[in-house]
């Protein structure tokens, strides 16, 4: 046998330890009941389940939903433009403007965050944008842009310019060359850039309440009161549960978007 | 093509406008003598970096491990792992930081450097394998086949064919590694103890109380990192692809 | 919009750095076949794409049907390109390609199917109408993007290095096809080219380019036999040159005959002692390359169906009749 197969033994605990168990464990404590010391009960209740189903937290998710939605279209819509941009450029100068892209994307989190706040404090345009909504797609926007821009951009620079070209000798308008040549050639990439910018967004829990001052209740907020202040563990498991799903949901619909774009 | 590019540099502006305030108010020589006096936060920043460090040096190792295990399996077998390993990266993060908090108490294990490490080091993992798999499958095996023909033993072979080959992506991906650990927030949050503060809890818990001007001295200095970081790569990159 | 008439470049100029085009005066007849012809960096695929209006002109201008076209961008020109790797859209069928400039014209449905059956017809590729463009071989693709451009009924078709991707004997027929499909529809055809034997062979007129200059415009045989330069004289066809008398007189290889040292020349003819060093056998001719006392190259073809003139290592003496002589001005 081949003993370098021996070396997939760390992947295999990593699996089993770390993927596979916490969220087997997450699975079946959904189904359990909250104890008084704080923790799992564990048996068979539909009790979490059934607490979900309230209007109170049903509202939550719709609200998550609707923030990750627009946060999605916002955040494609303000990427492909800037994507076709680079891509007609030669390689050294599309390169350089990438860098310039990336380089507020590669620092800190926190920092980019505290960054983006300052500004949102001072108010631009008269409006006031902390602890609104508009807000936390500004600061979503902010966030993901670049890391939205890469996988647009590697798709659009396989568009060769002739074709575009083509277009134009046909008589096509900007706006069809758009609807007619660009869609049909990028849109695979643009559903797998929408995925990786929709589901974080949806376990969102910084930009919520920094920049929302937690007056937008969302579900990442949501998960962290269940587990770190009142407990709710079961609660928060079903929460879990009911998060992965949509994500997994997400990720069939553009299941096929991915595989043709990872390929 | 002209109103793209003024959109574009508009998009840079949005983009560069409030990191360059902040650099702006962090390069005030008194903010940097109040981060050097802060000395929670320089803690928060050393307990960062060892942990980015030694997060970076797990994944890579056991990372490198795997990429090579894999090409000794079947092509579907690597197409299921290929996925296990995207899963974490697709999924919210927050799933996973809460996960690993119910797992690690049910274990009975306390919250502590230790559970830290464990969940930094499940999620840079997947990342490492990811970029580490893609060099090993570009490695030139003649090289190797030389070096056995020329009577090396195996970790002759490694050190002297393969390493050198690897060493790229053996570096992005612990770089990688690090630069994840270091950022990492909303995992961290769920899976530490009382005691640990990393660096990313403490800017949070200074953005909730009291932002001094401290934090932006500090920016600065993780603006330097970062920028470094990214030219390095870039000037790495013009230069592979040169030869 | 059908603008049938001359197109005019007046005094048009478009640099890149170092290349591009300068001051270029020409005037294409409609219905002609044209070729801009030279070597690379001559400046005819910058000339061309100024016609198509993908690059707009430093100065100058640019005229169809007398009308000022200059600042008319690609959509609105009365002109179609067939590019050179034929830039087919991947994503649409053969007959969906064709259909692409219908479209934009906003036609009728019907008429549009029936437009595109014609265009499929003219091109012999009937039955490719509903394959993916990728499954194609070039020289079916090199049809889907001539039926395309063809079917808007353009006045004016500009082509890219039609036939450079196409083997042989592909080649051979489409240039026949292609000046057949010119005399069908009446459409001025300005091809680009490097091949001089190709633009001979599909054009009325040839503009022969140099450094972003026209060095000399005319039919293929005035271009062939009466060179105004030396380049042009290089370029177009193999030339030898003899110095007389401190002018540079050119013939043809297929003008120079072979004879053996004990020849005398008569006074109408020149003649020169030279070297065989190569020797070939082409098919339709020998072509034997010689060299001369001074060190200079001449080339001589005889025909084929006669024995080789001479073998390698011999000197001959490489003679022509002094009235096919042609004097090529100081280049």
């Amino acid at each position: 046998m081949d003993r370098r197969r021996l070396l997939i033994i760390p992947y295999l605990l990593w699996l089993l330890g770390l993927v596979a168990a916490p969220f087997a464990l997450i699975f079946s404590a959904s189904f359990g009941q909250k104890d008084e010391a704080g923790l799992i009960q564990f048996g068979f209740s539909t009790d979490a389940y059934r607490t979900l189903l309230d209007p109170l937290y049903l509202q939550v998710f719709a609200r998550t939903l609707a923030m990750a939605s627009i946060h999605t279209l916002l955040t494609l819509t303000a990427a492909y433009p800037a994507a076709f941009f680079l891509s007609r450029l030669p390689r050294k100068s599309a390169a350089l403007y990438m860098t310039f892209l990336l380089v507020p994307f590669w620092t800190n989190y926190l920092i980019r965050l505290l960054a983006f706040m300052d500004v949102l404090r001072l108010a631009p345009f008269g409006f006031e944008w902390t602890f609104t909504f508009h807000g936390i797609l500004a600061a979503l926007l902010y966030n993901y842009l670049p890391f939205a821009v890469l996988p647009l951009y590697s798709a659009l620079e396989k568009v060769p310019s002739s074709l575009i070209e083509a277009a134009q000798d046909l008589g096509a308008s900007r706006r069809r060359i758009l609807i007619s040549v660009l869609w049909p050639l990028t849109k695979n990439a643009v559903f797998a850039t929408a995925l990786l910018v929709f589901i974080p967004a949806l376990g969102e829990f910084l930009i919520p309440e920094l920049v929302g001052g937690g007056r937008s209740y969302m579900l990442g907020t949501f998960l962290q009161q269940q587990f770190l202040t009142f407990r709710n563990w079961p609660l928060g498991a079903a929460a879990i549960v009911f998060l992965l799903l949509l994500s997994l949901l997400a990720l069939l619909l553009g299941g096929k978007a991915l595989a043709e774009e990872g390929a | 093509m002209k109103i793209l590019q003024i959109y574009f540099c508009l998009l840079l502006l949005f983009l560069w406008a409030p990191l360059v305030a902040v650099l702006f108010k962090g390069s005030a020589p008194e903010a940097f003598v109040l981060l050097w006096k802060n000395s929670e936060l320089l803690l928060a920043f050393r307990n960062s970096l060892v942990l980015g460090a030694i997060t970076a040096f797990l994944s890579t190792i056991l990372g490198l491990a795997t990429a090579f295990a894999l090409p000794s399996f079947s092509p579907k077998v690597r197409a299921w792992v290929t996925g296990s390993l995207l899963l974490p990266l697709l999924l919210p993060e927050i799933a996973f930081g809460i996960a690993y908090l119910v797992w690690f108490r049910d274990l009975g294990l306390s919250l502590g450097w230790e559970t830290l490490l464990l969940a930094h080091f499940a999620f840079t993992f997947c990342f490492v394998v990811l970029v580490l798999k893609t060099s090993v499958a570009r490695l030139d095996s003649s090289l190797a086949d030389a070096a056995r023909d020329l009577g090396a033993n195996g970790l002759q072979v490694f050190r002297h064919a393969l390493l050198p080959q690897l060493l790229p992506g053996i570096l992005a991906g612990a770089a990688m590694a690090f630069s994840l650990s270091l950022d990492d927030f909303l995992i961290s949050f769920f899976v530490k103890g009382i005691d640990q503060i990393t660096l990313p809890i403490k800017i949070y818990s200074m953005m909730r109380l009291r932002i001094g001007p401290e934090i932006y001295a500090l920016s600065v200095v993780l603006f330097a990192i970062s920028l470094f970081g990214v030219l390095f790569t870039q000037l790495w990159h013009a230069k592979n692809s040169r030869t | 919009m059908h603008a049938n008439g001359s197109l005019q470049l007046e005094n048009l100029s478009r640099s890149f750095g170092q290349t591009g085009v300068k001051g270029l005066d020409l005037e294409i007849p409609p219905g002609q076949g044209f070729s801009l012809l030279g070597p690379s960096g001559c400046g005819k695929t910058t000339t061309l794409r100024l016609i198509g209006g993908f690059e707009r002109p430093d100065s100058g201008r640019l005229l169809h049907g007398g009308a000022d076209i200059t600042g008319l961008p690609p959509q609105k020109r009365d002109i179609r390109t067939v590019f050179q790797r034929y830039a087919l859209f991947p994503h649409l069928t053969v007959s969906e390609n064709i259909a692409f400039g219908l479209r934009m014209q906003k036609r009728e449905e019907s008429a549009l199917q029936k437009k595109v059956e014609w265009g499929l017809d003219l091109l012999e590729i009937g039955p490719l109408r509903s394959r993916s463009v990728q499954q194609l071989s070039g020289g079916e693709q090199q049809r889907v993007a001539l039926a395309r451009a063809l079917v808007t009924e353009p006045s004016v078709l500009l082509l890219d290095e039609p036939l450079a991707a196409l083997d042989l004997k592909l080649r051979e027929r489409m240039q026949l096809e292609l000046l057949s499909l010119r005399k069908k529809l009446g459409t001025t055809f300005i091809f680009v080219t490097h091949d001089q034997g190709e633009a001979m062979m599909l054009s009325d007129r040839i503009a022969v380019m140099r450094a972003g200059k026209i060095e000399q415009v005319g039919t293929p045989e005035e271009v062939y036999k009466r060179p105004r330069s030396r380049f042009v004289a290089e370029f177009v066809g193999q030339a030898n040159f003899f110095d007389q008398g401190g002018q540079w007189w050119m013939a043809r290889p297929e003008q120079c005959r072979a004879h053996s040292l004990s020849w005398t020349a008569s006074a109408d003819s020149l003649a020169l002692k030279v070297l065989v060093t190569e020797a070939a056998f082409l098919g339709g001719h020998h072509l034997l390359k010689c060299r001369g006392s001074g060190g200079s190259t001449y080339l001589l073809k005889a025909p084929g169906h006669e024995n080789p003139p001479a073998k390698v290592g011999t000197e001959i003496q490489l003679a022509c009749e002094r009235k096919d002589l042609w004097t090529v001005g100081a280049s």
